[in-house]
């Protein structure tokens, strides 16, 4: 099986930081970037737009709300 | 009132803002993690130039690393961040699973200072520069300084002791990154859910009498308010007597 490329995998996903605890290791950094992948499919990058537009929405309601008072 | 720069500054408003998210995280808890908006903070509220920015626990089986912090960019203004755990510590060692993710949690927090106090081009620099220098490390197969401390062990010292290693070079100098990794770990306010006003009252009662006896009791009620905070929020007891024992004059004027 051919070696996985780190900086290939980063750049497919935009992670621009990597920061480890313990003994750097690459193969835990794979399987990081692993649980980020499962993550992913089941929560996609638009679900997660879609939380901060509704969110932002609610948060500049509270902002005028409490600048009224 | 929050100034601007408390935020980062002041490590117990760094604790009073911050703790609530790290609550939501539920870093001891091995089961699926929501993912935590900052957007939805509403103690966030005064920072005008917040970012689209969440944060997500995830588990990994791990050889050797404790944990991984990642950040992802998603649009301009919308990044995506993850704290991934080492699975194994699910196991039997939930207090080295909270200590590693208090850990990379003061790694997002250092991301969120430079989020919210540069430009983005610095920040575009600054990542792809730390990120190109990471992929060579890991590449060349680097060690950390700790390694020692994490072969020999579960203490304290697996937490970066030293600021260096959380600085990104582009937010203030003089952030304070390990208070705020020991008061995120164990706090006061924490440690007053368990060490309450009666509880106070009767060690400075204790504490002030003549009778010898009087304050060994004293002395024992303070261990064991320690241990049952620090044994029920997962903390080392060593790093919870070091914190408590600064606060112990303070509860004698009570």
């Amino acid at each position: 099986m051919a070696e996985r490329d780190l900086a290939e995998e980063l750049e497919k996903l935009n992670i621009r930081s990597v920061e480890c605890s313990g003994v750097y290791s690459k193969a835990d950094v794979f399987s990081g970037i692993d649980a980020i992948k499962a993550h992913m499919a089941l929560h996609p990058d638009s679900e997660k737009i879609a939380h901060f537009k509704e969110s932002r929405l609610n948060r500049a309601n509270l902002i005028k709300a409490e600048s009224i008072k | 009132m929050i100034y601007p720069r408390e935020y980062r500054k002041d490590v117990n408003v760094v604790v009073n803002l911050f703790r609530p998210i790290l609550r939501q995280l539920k870093i001891r808890k091995f089961e699926d993690h929501d993912t935590v908006y900052l957007t939805d903070a509403k103690q966030l509220n005064f920072i005008l130039n917040l970012p689209n920015i969440c944060i997500t626990v995830l588990f990994a089986d791990m050889e050797k690393q404790n944990g991984v912090f990642f950040h992802r960019q998603i649009d301009s203004d919308t990044y995506d961040c993850y704290i991934v755990i080492n699975s194994r510590f699910y196991n039997d060692d939930l207090m080295h699973a909270k200590l590693c993710g208090v850990h990379e949690f003061c790694h997002f927090l250092a991301l969120f200072y430079a989020l919210t106090s540069t430009s983005s081009i610095i920040q575009r620099e600054t990542f792809s520069k730390r990120l190109n220098s990471r992929i060579d490390e890991l590449n060349n197969g680097s060690f950390t300084s700790f390694y020692t401390a994490l072969t020999q062990g579960i203490t304290s010292d697996v937490a970066e002791t030293n600021n260096a290693h959380y600085f990104l070079g582009i937010e203030e100098n003089d952030i304070d990154y390990v208070s705020i990794h020991k008061n995120l770990l164990f706090s006061k306010e924490l440690f007053e859910e368990y060490f309450i006003d009666y509880e106070q009252k009767t060690f400075s009662t204790l504490m002030k009498s003549d009778d010898i006896e009087d304050r060994r009791h004293g002395v024992e009620l303070y261990i064991k308010m320690v241990h049952k905070a620090a044994d029920e929020k997962s903390v080392d007891r060593k790093i919870a007597a070091d914190r408590a024992y600064k606060w112990a004059f303070d509860y004698l004027s009570k």
